[in-house]
């Protein structure tokens, strides 16, 4: 049975996100989507299902303030998948304040939805021109870009040189995972936008470090260290590797605790991990205290094993990280005091 | 779990259409039962079926099946809706009440065609309930109406959430509907009161004497209150989301999905101490629906890989009904006598069978005597 692929369009307000989402909509080339929104507005295009579903957040029952799912959300889409073969996709456009954590967590914990949904992708839209404001005046706007997998910098043909280069450099020092790009009217080739399967850990993208290096785009920027978080609500992240294997009986409970401990805090996380005495990769992600993880395939022949790890949260600190994380590796010498 | 032959197979029907079966309910009359399909029609199957398959006792115990002579009578398909079929009831007049995503509650009498019986624009009717004197009441977002004999006109109130389920008391005098952060009673007389409770509550039961009522939550847990004092019972621990719930014909256990066997609570009384018991053969698939006979203390139990088995609280044996394939189980319900049995699967495939007392009161003397030999 083929799973739905389930989209989620975020993006602060004025961005661009409902001229994108009907650009979707029209080209979708035969496509057919159920369309879940927030407010009915000048959506209605023929032959779409739109759906509205109310912003109720609520807490799970387990004491974590982090486990929230979007009840009303999840009414609408187990109704949606007893609907058959009506549509080849759900997108559910966000408000410009919603924070897209509960909606992943959502179809991530609800047992009907994971058997007939899978969560491809969750789009932010940002308008390239206002991006590095928005970040500093509200706190959404980081968390949008923390969940991000692909954000569209929107309406690049009316922004200059440095403030493009600028926003770019926001984005990519909040969520280094994330695939950027630029766009004018969400012009975006519609291939690029579905069908990413960024919540597929068989497919999980972490990207080489490249401190300093220049951001998507190909200018040359001048790596200037600053402050993490400084200018987006104590929100950032931590990209690390390491070329020694971890070893399993430490670096499994190291991430369970940290989920545990300070899953409010982490925004997002994902890993590409060599474990001692593995042949194959362990992958891993997580969204606050949802966490997925992993054997994934075989590392290659010649392929160097090297774990790469991103953090994004607020008050990720990289030295404590990697201290936390040398524990982990594999062959340490015990400390002992 | 493959079943070598199966009962639906000697003493049932089954169809198959090519749309999920969202509900299914056998009408107040008996005889007709009722599904309700993910492409917004409803099918209405006769259980009259003339030269149908028999059981007949045998003497010195054990049953003989009679096979039958003629074709089982094939369901009628009423369009109600545009998009989907959200919900199902038995109308108390007779026939069914459906409610679906284009925003109508339609009315599907026993002969004739459906009529609209109201109309919400650009909402979904995600919920509905018909009492036993004639009131029926529907959802659509946070708005829960009633209409009916009596009640001068359709009446309405606002949940501080929207509407995940509704259901009336035994008696027919309180409306339950379930929602984020509690339930909202609703009696015949006199303002709404809330049963608060943190998390999301997504089904409904009863118990028949009206005394508790039991939301299936979302925290893969139960919450019941005992309605006269409001007072909580807590039921956790389930490795799935309990969304079937159906009390025992006696009241005394509350049968419900959420773990790869059907679970009970006792509540003869509830008590804090008492622990659920598992029945039924040991799966690996989760049981997605369950419903407790009218009348004897049997629980038939759905899974999600679309076998529907019999079995007893404090059993491990169980009775199938149908072998695994056409998906998961999204409805089960006995007719009112409990002679009669329906289902319904995501992948489209439904149908009814007899399961007249012979073959149960057969099957108990038989394992009596394999107990004390």
């Amino acid at each position: 049975m083929a799973l739905i692929p389930v989209t989620v369009l975020t993006g602060f307000l004025g961005a661009g996100k409902t001229t994108l989402l009907n650009r979707l909509l029209r080209g979708a080339g035969g496509l057919r989507y159920a369309v879940i929104v927030n407010e009915y507005g000048e959506l209605g295009i023929d032959g779409s299902l739109v759906i509205g579903a109310e912003e109720e957040l609520y807490e799970l029952n387990n004491g974590c303030v982090c486990c929230k799912l979007r009840g009303d959300l999840l009414r609408v889409a187990s109704s949606l998948v007893r609907r058959p073969g009506g549509f080849d996709g759900i997108l559910i456009e966000t408000t410009g304040l919603a924070d897209p954590a509960p909606i992943v967590q959502t179809f991530a914990l609800d047992d009907l939805l994971r058997q007939h949904t899978r969560l491809d992708s969750v789009i932010c839209v940002a308008d390239a021109r206002h991006l590095v404001h928005q970040l500093r005046d509200a706190p959404e706007v980081g968390s949008q870009l923390a969940q991000a997998d692909l954000v569209l910098l929107n309406k690049a043909d009316l922004a200059d040189a440095a403030t493009l280069a600028a926003a770019e450099l926001a984005v990519q020092q909040i969520n280094p995972a994330v695939e950027l790009q630029r766009s004018v009217h969400g012009d975006t080739p519609l291939a690029q936008l579905l069908n990413r399967g960024a919540f597929d850990i068989t497919r999980l993208h972490v990207p080489k470090l490249r401190l300093g290096a220049a951001p998507a785009g190909g200018r040359r920027q001048r790596y200037a260290a600053l402050d993490a978080g400084r200018h987006s609500f104590g929100i950032s992240s931590v990209s690390l590797s390491f070329t020694r294997p971890f070893e399993r009986s430490r670096f499994i409970p190291w991430l369970q605790r940290l989920v545990t401990e300070r899953g409010a805090d982490l925004l997002r996380a994902k890993g590409i991990v060599a474990l001692e005495g593995a042949e194959r990769r362990f992958v891993f992600q997580a969204v606050h205290m949802t966490v997925d993880s992993g054997l994934d395939r075989h590392w290659n022949e010649g392929e160097a094993r090297e774990s790469r790890l991103v953090f994004i949260g607020r008050g990720m600190d990289t030295e404590e990280l990697r201290g936390e994380l040398g524990h982990c590796l594999a062959d340490t010498v015990a400390m002992t005091p | 779990m493959n079943a070598p032959s199966s009962l639906l197979t000697l003493l049932g029907a089954s169809w198959e259409f090519g749309a999920p079966v969202v509900a299914v309910a056998w009408a107040v009359e008996g005889g007709l039962v009722g599904f309700a399909f993910g492409d917004g029609h409803l099918a209405v199957a006769d259980a009259q079926w003339h030269g149908g398959p028999r059981v007949k006792p045998k003497p010195g115990g054990g049953v003989a099946v009679v096979p039958a002579t003629e074709a089982p009578p094939r369901p009628v398909r009423a369009a109600c809706h545009e998009g989907s079929c959200l919900s199902l009831a038995a109308d108390a007049n007779g026939g069914f009440i459906t409610g679906g995503d284009d925003g109508r509650v339609v009315r599907v009498p026993p002969v004739g065609n459906p009529q609209v019986l109201a109309h919400v624009p650009g909402g979904w009717v995600s919920a509905l309930a018909c009492s036993a004197s004639g009131v029926s009441a529907y959802a659509s977002g946070r708005s829960v109406l009633r209409l009916g004999p009596g009640l001068g006109g359709t009446q309405a109130i606002e949940l501080s959430a929207p509407a995940t389920a509704l259901a009336f008391s035994p008696d027919g005098r309180g409306l339950a509907a379930a929602h984020s952060s509690g339930v909202t009673l609703w009696p015949d007389t006199g303002p709404p009161r809330t049963l608060a409770w943190p998390g999301y509550h997504r089904v409904l039961a009863w118990s028949p004497d009206g005394t508790y009522l039991v939301s299936g939550m979302q925290e893969n847990a139960l919450h019941g209150w005992r309605v006269a004092d409001s007072g909580d019972l807590e039921m956790g621990g389930y490795p799935g989301q309990p969304l079937s719930l159906s009390f025992a014909h006696d009241g005394r256990y509350l049968a419900t999905s959420g773990a790869t066997r059907p679970v009970c609570w006792g509540f003869d009384p509830p008590h804090a101490a008492a622990s659920p018991v598992e029945c039924g053969i040991r799966s690996l698939t989760p049981v997605t629906c369950v419903a407790c006979h009218p009348r004897q203390s049997l629980i038939a139990a759905g899974y999600h890989n679309g076998a529907v088995l019999l079995c007893q609280p404090g059993s491990d044996e169980g009775l199938f009904i149908k072998g695994s394939g056409g998906g998961a189980v999204n409805g089960l319900a006995w007719s009112a006598d409990g002679s009669r049995l329906a289902f319904g699967t995501q992948d489209g495939v439904f149908g009814w069978l007899e399961l007249p007392d012979a073959l149960f009161t057969s099957r108990t003397r038989s394992s009596i005597r394999k107990g004390q030999p």
